[in-house]
């Protein structure tokens, strides 16, 4: 893996940086690409890399603030206008269009506005979260590279009791083969307050790309959130993907990926239940193909009594296309009547095609129920050919069989529309 | 026009199960094949629709006068050949309507794509004539049905498809009398002057609603005997004991030796 200067000097210390990042901000950046300097590389030698193709890691080239081609910004400008949520389109890091909370939303005092601009306008809220947390499940270089970097992105706070009833929408594009992204999300959830957002991660181009996205999700006691992330990178682009979600007595999270391209994919995903009563909920639904490698790893953390969380991650593979879970769950001492679940499922579609599965469990506590399991299997040969004998060709049966086996994920999705959008997006995506 | 099986012989595995069948099923006719279990009636099912399993060694089979055998299960399926299971698979996470609108538009020419609005049409007409509820057409198929409600999907498949030839294996296995009459009316309505039924069971009580126009009697893989309805009525009363004295024992009856055709 080569992660060249180039990427973190023209950011970091680049002539085209916005002048108004703040003096604070600065300093964390250097910090952090010091941090990025110091750590060691990835390395299969290091368990959290298992299995990994660390040649699909390549970067060589890949700069932020690669200029937008006028068709790149035409075809997002049609993407995004028929929308009607509040939302964030960046492209290359660059900030193309938003469209605002509604002002009912605005006057209950809902912030959710681009970073960079948050920064400024609540600086003491921004300041004080702003690149926390430490997701650390493999990628510390990659996260310090981030913080390096990373000027994109939005910042969403709900104040106490507030229920944002409509969704928000957050993209973030590479249009060029040699642009890099390093997308930014940060979430406020204060007591009982409830949100809605889905994250798109997308290209134009048809090739290549760097991106590393980190989330901050932060819920307050009660307080309740949903994430749905859309993942549909082009051929080429390695992207990391690394959320930590804190969740205080009561709050609970559903999240929600649906993985449907790009060379690698590298996603950590930390659930932190830190608050008695709190619950998450953690969905991935993948479409690995050609030669594609996703890469997922999870950490379902129970600090607190009574906590639950579930995990159901699902893979359909084929061509040679790879696919890694490792996903532990812990559970500390204090945190009895723990509710723990976790599930890899693997559907192999192709000879070539290679899925890894490493569930774990670490347990502290003794009064705690803790389930895992993972499957790695192929299509039932007596139900293909009762696909076959309806005159239903081999290729569509088996997209019958991705679809109904990864729809039961989706299935999971309790709001409606975000469910039938996501089974769209899938049928689209194997048609 | 028909379906023509002439001298087959299969096998599973190093067994041989199916060992010179000849029969010739003309559109408009009704063919039902009798027998005790093991006779081979279900493999002769399988190895017409083209199961993996299966390896003929020996015979043809014609549809319409095409050789059906080298073509993989799809193309048979879509040439007409319709198998109503035994015991039908569960597709899980697939609709009965996506899954019949898959079988469906793969029967279209290349480019043309399926009218929804005629085919839901059609789907509810035929789920109204079969008593099955609308909303059973979302349901994942065969996925926690019950008996009876597998083999209603079933006969559903075959009237929404509407091969030339049907087969129906033990469509009558653990169905009570209610559900019996119910499939075998959805079998009678699709019955016409352009479709044959091979009609596979093991006992008569389903003849009773269907009435065949000829019962082949299978034993040890070969048919040893063929008749008209009324030799449905002598077995329910004889039993299959005496003609497995006669014909299972010995490795040649007199029918195959000949090649007589049921």
């Amino acid at each position: 893996m080569d992660l060249p200067k180039r990427v973190i000097t023209e950011v970091a210390r680049g002539e085209s940086k916005p002048a108004r990042l703040p003096a604070w901000w600065k300093e964390l950046q250097d910090a952090a690409w010091a941090d990025y300097e110091r750590l060691p590389m990835p390395n299969r030698k290091d368990e959290r890399w298992r299995f990994t193709d660390l040649n699909k890691i390549a970067v060589n080239g890949c700069t932020v603030g690669t200029p937008i081609s006028g068709d790149a910004f035409a075809s997002l400008q049609k993407l995004f206008l028929p929308g009607k949520a509040a939302a964030f389109l960046f492209a290359n890091d660059s900030l193309l269009f938003s469209r605002p909370l509604s002002p009912e939303a605005r006057e209950r005092g809902v912030i959710f506005a681009p970073l960079l601009d948050a920064a400024v306008g609540s600086a003491d809220l921004v300041k004080s979260y702003l690149f926390e947390e430490r997701v650390a499940l493999g990628a510390e270089k990659l996260e310090s590279l981030h913080r390096a970097c990373a000027t994109a992105g939005a910042f969403l706070y709900v104040p106490r009791g507030i229920e944002l009833k409509e969704p928000l929408e957050l993209s973030f594009w590479l249009t060029e083969a040699n642009a890099a992204t390093f997308p930014h999300l940060l979430v406020i959830l204060e007591e009982n307050a409830h949100a809605r957002l889905h994250l798109r991660f997308g290209s134009t181009n048809p090739k290549g790309g760097f991106a590393c996205s980190v989330e901050e999700l932060f819920l307050g006691a009660g307080a309740k959130l949903d994430l749905f992330t859309h993942r549909k990178w082009a051929e080429g682009v390695c992207s990391f993907d690394l959320a930590s979600i804190r969740l205080s007595r009561d709050a609970a999270s559903t999240t929600f990926q649906l993985n449907l391209g790009g060379s690698y994919t590298r996603t950590e995903s930390r659930s932190r239940l830190l608050g008695p009563g709190a619950q998450s909920v953690m969905l991935s639904a993948t479409l690995a193909r050609d030669r594609e490698e996703f890469d997922q790893r999870s950490f379902q953390e129970h600090a607190a009594p009574r906590t639950k969380s579930d995990l159901l991650y699902k893979s359909a593979l084929y061509g040679s296309s790879r696919t890694i879970f490792a996903g532990m769950i812990d559970v500390d001492p204090q945190a009895q009547q723990t509710d723990a679940y976790q599930s890899n499922r693997n559907l192999i579609l192709s000879p070539e095609a290679e899925a890894n599965s490493l569930p774990g469990l670490e347990i502290l506590a003794n009064d705690v129920r803790c389930t895992h399991g993972s499957t790695i299997g192929q299509v039932d040969p007596e139900e293909l050919f009762y696909c076959l004998q309806r005159g239903i060709p081999l290729e569509t049966a088996q997209r019958l069989f991705v679809l109904g086996f990864l729809t039961d994920v989706v299935d999971r999705i309790e709001d409606e529309e975000a469910k039938s959008a996501m089974v769209e997006e899938l049928e689209c995506s194997l048609r | 026009m028909s379906l023509q099986i002439c001298d087959l012989h299969a096998r599973i595995a190093d067994r041989e199960i199916l060992r010179g069948i000849s029969l010739e099923i003309r559109l408009g006719q009704t063919h039902a094949i009798m027998g005790p279990n093991g006779s081979g009636k279900s493999t002769l099912a399988k190895v017409i629709s083209g199961h993996p399993d299966y390896e003929v060694t020996q015979g043809s089979v014609l549809l319409d006068g095409v050789p059906l055998l080298e073509r993989e299960p799809d193309e048979r399926a879509r040439m007409g050949v319709f198998l109503a299971f035994q015991y039908p698979c569960e597709i899980p996470g697939v609709s009965i309507a996506n899954f019949l609108r898959a079988a469906a538009q793969a029967r279209l020419p290349e480019g043309e794509s399926l009218s929804v609005t005629d085919f839901y049409q059609k789907l509810y007409r035929e789920m109204d004539a079969l008593g099955m509820q609308r909303n059973f057409s979302s349901r994942p198929l065969n996925a926690g049905f019950s008996g009876g409600e597998k083999k209603r999907a079933e006969i559903l498949q075959m009237a929404m498809l509407r091969p030339r030839y049907g087969i129906l294996d033990e469509t009558d296995s653990g169905l009570d009398i209610d559900a019996l009459k119910v499939v075998a009316n959805g079998v009678n309505r699709l019955r016409g002057p352009e479709v044959g039924f091979l009609i596979i069971t093991h006992y008569q009580r389903l003849l009773d609603y269907i009435t065949p126009d000829f019962v082949h009697v299978m034993v040890e893989g070969r048919i040893v005997q063929s008749g008209g309805p009324e030799l449905a009525l002598e077995l329910e009363r004889h039993g299959y004991g005496s003609l497995e004295e006669r014909y299972g024992s010995s490795k040649l009856s007199p029918l195959a030796e000949t090649g007589t055709q049921g």
